[in-house]
């Protein structure tokens, strides 16, 4: 049983997953509001330890995200694992701007075709690892990024074999991933979001289109075919956000549903919140 | 699914109030546990020492009164000893005195009659009577041979009962 807790802004999300030895995956879901934005770290310890002691937490995955946390798909012709690691830390110091004195640097050669190896580079500022980190009773199982969460929450899903972009859009934060044939090709935090309220108004709606068009730019040219679009986040609970969007950026819309095809008992009918929180549940049960 | 990790060594928690003041109250409890033990036995063992000392104090007293009892006893034996040095002395000069007063009796000539005679530290003065002035002479020869006498001298000191009495003066040796 593995917990996936999202401190998201203004509310606490969490998914609780329990896949072993069962043939479904079965859990449950709930959100923990906070006092606003901006919580006080003390107050956000003292949450979380009462949430980790009413549920008897032991293993759980948060996403990592904020300031410089980056995460990039590039190709290797190197094989052996060897050369590997030397390689990935050389190619992610000029595409991820690794610098070993200051960030943490992780990579999952997740993918082979032939002599080439995909691989997913994750680098974090240290000292952000330990802000986000230390505010929990424990130890996560593994430290992800919201990046790869966010691609992962798309590729063990029905899109994950499709060409689509999907942004998770809370009010504090906006996740970009676009999957392209099985690979998540880009992986991008916009910065400095801050949505007065959950539905986007007209300047939002606008801001956001230039966003995508740019982000969708740096999407080589024989891949910028895309099938769909998803809305995830705090954005996807008002379903005209998600056609208007959809509409400006000529793609399909659909509002992303992490909980499809999962048994998770959930007060809340907004699963498409729980994306992040339910990805690193799923991680942790892989 | 990516699988990557991005965790770091976890620091220490830092102890909250509680639990500091939790910790500084077991350390100074525990640490005034060891110092009461460690007290009591002291005091044990000052108890023990006290005891020994108090033994010890006793048999000094007594050794002291045997030690006493012991100077006594070698004083007297000294003083005991010194008894029978004096015994022993006045014994030899006594037996000498005998022996010389033996001589003097065994060398008279015949007829000559011992009359007395008085033993000084290093000379004796004997008074004979004698029929005859030679044999005197031939008593005080006699007596020169002994290891006893050195110089001799025979003085007549007139008559009586019809003999001449004669003073025997011999030096000791």
């Amino acid at each position: 049983m593995t917990y996936g807790i999202d401190i998201a802004g203004s509310e606490i999300r969490w998914v609780r997953l329990v896949t072993r030895n069962t043939s479904e995956p079965s859990g449950a879901c709930g959100r923990i509001p906070l006092e606003g934005e901006g919580v006080p770290q003390v107050r956000l310890k003292q949450v979380l330890k009462e949430f980790f002691s009413a549920e008897k937490v032991r293993g759980f995955i948060f996403p990592l995200y904020g300031q410089n946390v980056r995460a990039k798909l590039f190709a290797s012709d190197k094989v052996d694992i060897s050369e590997l690691e030397d390689n990935v830390a050389w190619e992610a110091k000029f595409m991820l701007s690794y610098d070993k004195r200051r960030d943490v640097l992780s990579f999952d050669p997740f993918r082979s075709l032939g002599n080439q190896t995909w691989l997913v580079a994750a680098a974090a500022p240290r000292e952000v690892i330990q802000r986000q980190t230390e505010v929990f009773p424990t130890a996560p199982l593994h430290t992800e990024t919201a990046l790869t969460a966010l691609a992962n929450a798309v590729l063990c899903s029905k899109w994950g074999k499709k060409d689509v972009m999907i942004l998770h859009l809370d009010r504090s934060r906006g996740l970009l991933v676009v999957v392209s044939h099985g690979n998540p090709i880009i992986m991008q935090e916009v910065p400095k979001v801050n949505l007065k309220e959950a539905t986007l108004d007209e300047n939002a709606l606008s801001f956001w289109q230039e966003e995508l068009k740019l982000r969708r730019n740096f999407i080589p040219q024989d891949k910028r075919d895309l099938d769909h679009f998803l809305l995830s986040g705090e954005a996807a609970a008002v379903p005209v956000n998600v056609a208007e969007l959809g509409e400006r950026i000529d793609l399909a819309a659909e509002v992303f549903d992490p909980f499809e095809g999962v048994n998770i008992e959930c007060k809340d009918e907004v699963s498409a919140l729980f994306t992040l929180a339910y990805a690193c549940a799923l991680r942790g049960e892989r | 699914m990516i699988q990557i990790d991005l965790s770091l060594p976890r620091r220490r928690e830092k102890l909250t109030s509680l639990q500091f003041t939790l910790l500084f109250v077991g350390i100074l409890l525990g640490a005034l546990v060891i110092v009461g033990i460690g007290l009591v036995l002291q005091w044990s063992s000052l108890n023990n020492l006290a005891d020994e000392i108090e033994d010890l104090r006793i048999r000094h007293d007594s050794l002291g009164v045997v030690k006493v009892e012991l100077t006594r006893y070698q004083e007297l034996c000294s003083r005991h000893d010194e008894i029978f040095l004096a015994i022993d002395e006045a014994r030899s000069v006594t037996s000498m005195r005998l022996d010389i007063l033996a001589l003097l009796r065994t060398e008279l000539e015949p007829g000559m009659r011992f009359l007395s005679a008085r033993v000084e530290e290093d000379s004796v003065v004997a008074h004979v009577l004698s029929p005859s002035n030679v044999k005197v002479a031939r008593y005080v020869e006699e007596l020169s041979q002994s290891s006893f006498f050195g110089e001799l001298r025979s003085e007549p000191q007139g008559t009586r009962q019809g003999l001449i009495e004669h003073r025997v003066s011999l030096r000791m040796r």
